[in-house]
């Protein structure tokens, strides 16, 4: 059988695999696990289930929840069927998802529990095309008198009484599905206006998934830890293209909460995450650090350097001298081993960070302590990842080459096209937008980089990010922002000064670690407004600040900053569901205190 | 059906009259409420409900059963369960430890059986940790269940302890004051906990409770005492407009 869909990749493996364990899952404070077979099985039992509902080719299923088992059931299930997955993010407030169900057309939504089954029901009545709602965990909802909801096992046990009538019905429906036909629809996170839908094909999965296949070496005994949305692409690609594809494991952490517990025990061999986390990750170590005793601060303040170096040289490709070796030898066994067991990256071997730039000097210190993190650069449009450093060519603010499959332009104002298999099949429902990013087969993404003498793309910033002051010097603000929020203090930072006389900045104290750092220097506050406001964290903030300063020219300094006395949240509309902000639309509300700045 | 009847009782402390021929009965599957100003003798209910006390006069009857003569360890194994207002878990122990104490009552191996973890002992210390698990579960606190319970925050404290009052299988839960101290997030928890024990687990459940707000919400009967006497008892809406509810409340 040729393997040109998810789905037949799943029937391969299946057979390939068998008793193997694909997915693993912490319920009641165990790992659950669930081999291939049994994962063939839920899919085929709730696949057939969906037919036994009336689902036909081309129907839209939506789910909204957090990551689990039962979402990938459902995301194979319906695209075994022919029909096309749509993900929306547990996160989305109920208008959002309103939003969603109606431009996607969704005639069954999964819901994973009480809280999203109520976002749907709350719009259901304009959504004339629901047909049923599926739940996940019926906690709390007996009392609901709704004949449109029908549990999850339910549709699985209407699934398994048609397969005992036709048996080989699931496998016919998996020959029949197509490469050409519309596989997922993933709504972009929208940094601009209302999410759009991009319908991305099996063709385009399988084209990334293979070119990609080349330059990270997948294999069946690598394990992954879902952490990022499914419904976003990267982590879609982490936990349902790549285990198709190379047989890995899955596993979901028992929530959202205890995420960082869970990677440890797992302590899995690939890891993608975006920024934030990474940031996140490094902020953690360097409280937790500042904490401990005088001895345990001494060595890491003596074995980081070590590893800085080490982890220079390595990516100069220069040799590392003997005594370096001998030195480095100490700091894995003093410190760097012990930290990256706790942080549960012992044993990867694929670090990817993705969805917006890293900062360097966190790149540095996740080289120096052994994590080779490498960033890429993808996109939903192209269906996950298209530029990937090779082994050995990792660079600091480089994203490396395209992947085979991949071709690369440069527009004249400097913005990146490509073009390939693996560019989506355009925007649902919205023709005029598809037309706008394909011209002439290439895909427009609106990002402005660079190529480097070793053929290296760098990526600048997003094309209508770029700052042009009064002075007419062009600055990339993400370069600043990521300085900034390398600080364990700053969260989030908005720089400012398109068309102004200098630049300045809105920034977002990180609460946890300002809170901890106020009750060490005996700083009284009561909540976040409080501690933003109080002008001992301004003197932190500015020292922070002036240490970013120094890294940048004097027309790129920020003159002026003001620390945000709210933190932005994705229900007011200030972040995205992947925790990206919504540049307009800060600037818009804060408008008052952008301007008071100048 | 009547799973809890109170039956004149009356409970004296020297000259001070804490409760006074008083009747009240909970039906099985029901939330009730008993609410009443400071000092009007809703815990001293509780304590004589679950034995601390025992009442001057009247009985207490558990499914027709007679409970008011008995010790407080003995009620406990009859089915009823309850959280106190001031936290009282142990805060040296850890979450699962707590949790697993609430099981204890229920434990029927000998002594020597769990010194060594045999036969009997072994196959119910796993069904209890399993039990305590979904409880974990339930209330949503994966993520302590390690840590010692003196270190966490207060309304978390506040969900241990009516899960270490879950794994007694109660057929009756008394919670006293769930909510007091919380913030609103923390309140809308807690009450949309106690509306799933009450669906989900099918426990009925007796709360004390100064938050009007969450009584009004979720409470199906509503019993209000006021110096240690009944003074008025029915569905929240028809409490609320009792005129002596009011002056008690506000005084005359």
């Amino acid at each position: 059988m040729e393997t040109d869909t998810i789905p037949k990749l799943f029937a391969r493996n299946r057979k390939l695999y068998f008793e193997r364990v694909a997915l693993r899952e912490k319920d009641l404070g165990i790992w659950q696990r669930t081999t291939w077979q049994e994962y063939w099985d839920h899919v085929c039992f709730f696949g057939l289930g969906l037919k036994q509902l009336g689902m036909k080719k081309g129907d839209k299923l939506s789910i909204l929840g957090d990551n689990c088992r039962e979402w990938l059931y459902a995301d194979l299930a319906t695209q075994c069927s022919s029909a096309v997955t749509v993900g929306i993010y547990p996160t989305d407030v109920a208008s959002q998802v309103k939003y969603i169900l109606e431009n996607s057309q969704s005639s069954f939504v999964v819901a994973k529990d009480q809280e999203q089954v109520d976002k749907v029901l709350e719009s259901k009545d304009s959504i004339p095309g629901l047909r049923k709602i599926i739940v996940v965990d019926m906690k709390g909802l007996r009392r609901y008198k709704e004949n449109m909801i029908i549990s999850f096992k339910e549709v699985e046990a209407l699934g398994e009484r048609l397969h005992e009538q036709e048996p080989s019905l699931f496998e016919e429906m998996v020959d029949s599905t197509r490469s050409e036909d519309p596989a997922i629809i993933v709504y972009t996170s929208g940094t601009t206006g209302q999410p759009k839908g991009a319908v991305i094909d099996h063709r385009n999965m399988i084209a990334m998934i293979r070119g990609l296949a080349q330059v990270l070496d997948f294999r069946n005994t690598d394990s992954f830890v879902s952490a990022l949305p499914l419904c976003h692409i990267a982590e879609r690609m982490f936990s349902l293209i790549f285990p198709m594809w190379a047989g890995c494991t899955v596993n979901f952490a028992e929530s959202v909460a205890t995420l960082q517990e869970d990677l440890r025990e797992i302590s899995p061999t690939a890891f993608l995450n975006v920024p934030r986390i990474w940031e996140k990750m490094h902020s953690n170590v360097m409280i937790r650090v500042q904490d401990s005793v005088f001895f345990k601060r001494w060595i890491f303040k003596a074995m980081l350097p070590i590893g800085m170096r080490v982890a220079e040289l390595e990516r100069n490709r220069q040799p590392v001298p003997p005594h370096w070796k001998i030195l480095y030898g100490l700091a894995y066994l003093l410190l760097l081993r012990p930290l990256r067991n706790h942080l549960g990256l012992l044993e990867a071997r694929i670090f990817v960070s993705g969805a917006a730039p890293l900062s360097p000097d966190l790149m540095k210190f996740y080289h120096a302590i052994g994590v080779p993190v490498r960033e890429c650069y993808g996109m939903t449009e192209m269906s996950g990842i298209s530029f990937m450093p090779r082994n050995g060519e990792i660079k600091i603010g480089g994203v490396g080459k395209p992947i085979p499959g991949v071709e690369l332009k440069l527009a004249e104002d400097g913005e990146i096209l490509q073009r390939g298999d693996s560019v989506f099949a355009g925007y649902y429902g919205n023709p005029e937008a598809t037309r706008e990013v394909i011209i002439g087969g290439w895909l427009h993404t609106g990002d402005v980089g660079e190529v480097d003498s070793d053929g290296d793309l760098k990526i600048t910033d997003r094309k209508k990010d770029i700052i042009i002051t009064a002075g007419g010097k062009n600055i990339a603000p993400s370069e600043l922002e990521n300085s900034l929020k390398f600080s364990p203090y700053i969260k989030e930072a908005v720089v400012i000064g398109d068309r102004r006389k200098y630049v300045s900045c809105l920034i977002q104290i990180e609460l946890e670690n300002v809170a901890h750092w106020a009750q060490n220097n005996r700083i009284a506050y009561t909540n976040y407004k409080s501690l933003a406001t109080h002008p001992e964290v301004r003197k932190l903030i500015q020292t922070e600040v002036d240490k970013t300063n120094n890294n940048f020219a004097q027309v790129e300094r920020i003159k002026k900053f003001t620390i945000l006395d709210k933190e932005l949240d994705q229900d007011d509309e200030e972040l995205t569901a992947t925790m990206k902000v919504k540049r307009a639309n800060i600037e818009k509300k804060f408008k008052d205190l952008i301007e008071s700045m100048y | 059906m009547e799973l809890l009847e109170i039956k004149d009782i009356s409970l004296y402390f020297g000259g001070i009259k804490a409760l006074s021929n008083l009747d009240m009965a909970v039906k099985e599957g029901e939330l009730h409420a008993v609410i009443g100003p400071n000092g009007a003798g809703k815990t001293s209910l509780f304590n004589c409900i679950s034995g601390v006390y025992r009442p001057t006069s009247g009985e207490i009857l558990l499914k027709d059963r007679r409970i008011s003569h008995l010790k407080p360890h003995k009620i406990a194994e009859q089915g009823i369960a309850r959280t106190f207002q001031n936290i009282e878990l142990f805060a040296n122990m850890s979450v699962i430890d707590n949790l697993l104490l609430g099981c204890h009552t229920h434990m029927t191996s000998g002594p020597l059986a769990c010194a060594f973890f045999l036969g009997k002992a072994l196959k119910q210390e796993e069904e209890n940790r399993r039990q305590v698990e979904k409880i974990i579960d339930f209330l949503e606190i994966e993520k302590v269940r390690k840590k010692t319970v003196g270190s966490l925050p207060y309304g978390i404290q506040k969900r241990v302890e009516i899960g270490r009052a879950l794994a007694m299988k109660p057929k009756i839960l008394l919670l006293d004051e769930p909510v007091a101290g919380m913030n609103v997030e923390e309140t809308e928890d807690i009450a949309r906990f106690v509306l799933d024990i009450k669906e989900e687990m099918e426990i009925t459940i007796v709360m004390v409770e100064h938050d009007m707000g969450v009584v009004m919400d979720i409470a199906d009967s509503v019993t209000v005492l006021d110096f240690g006497s009944k003074i008025s008892e029915g569905t929240p809406v028809e409490v609320q407009s009792d005129p002596k509810v009011i002056s008690a409340y506000l005084g005359d």
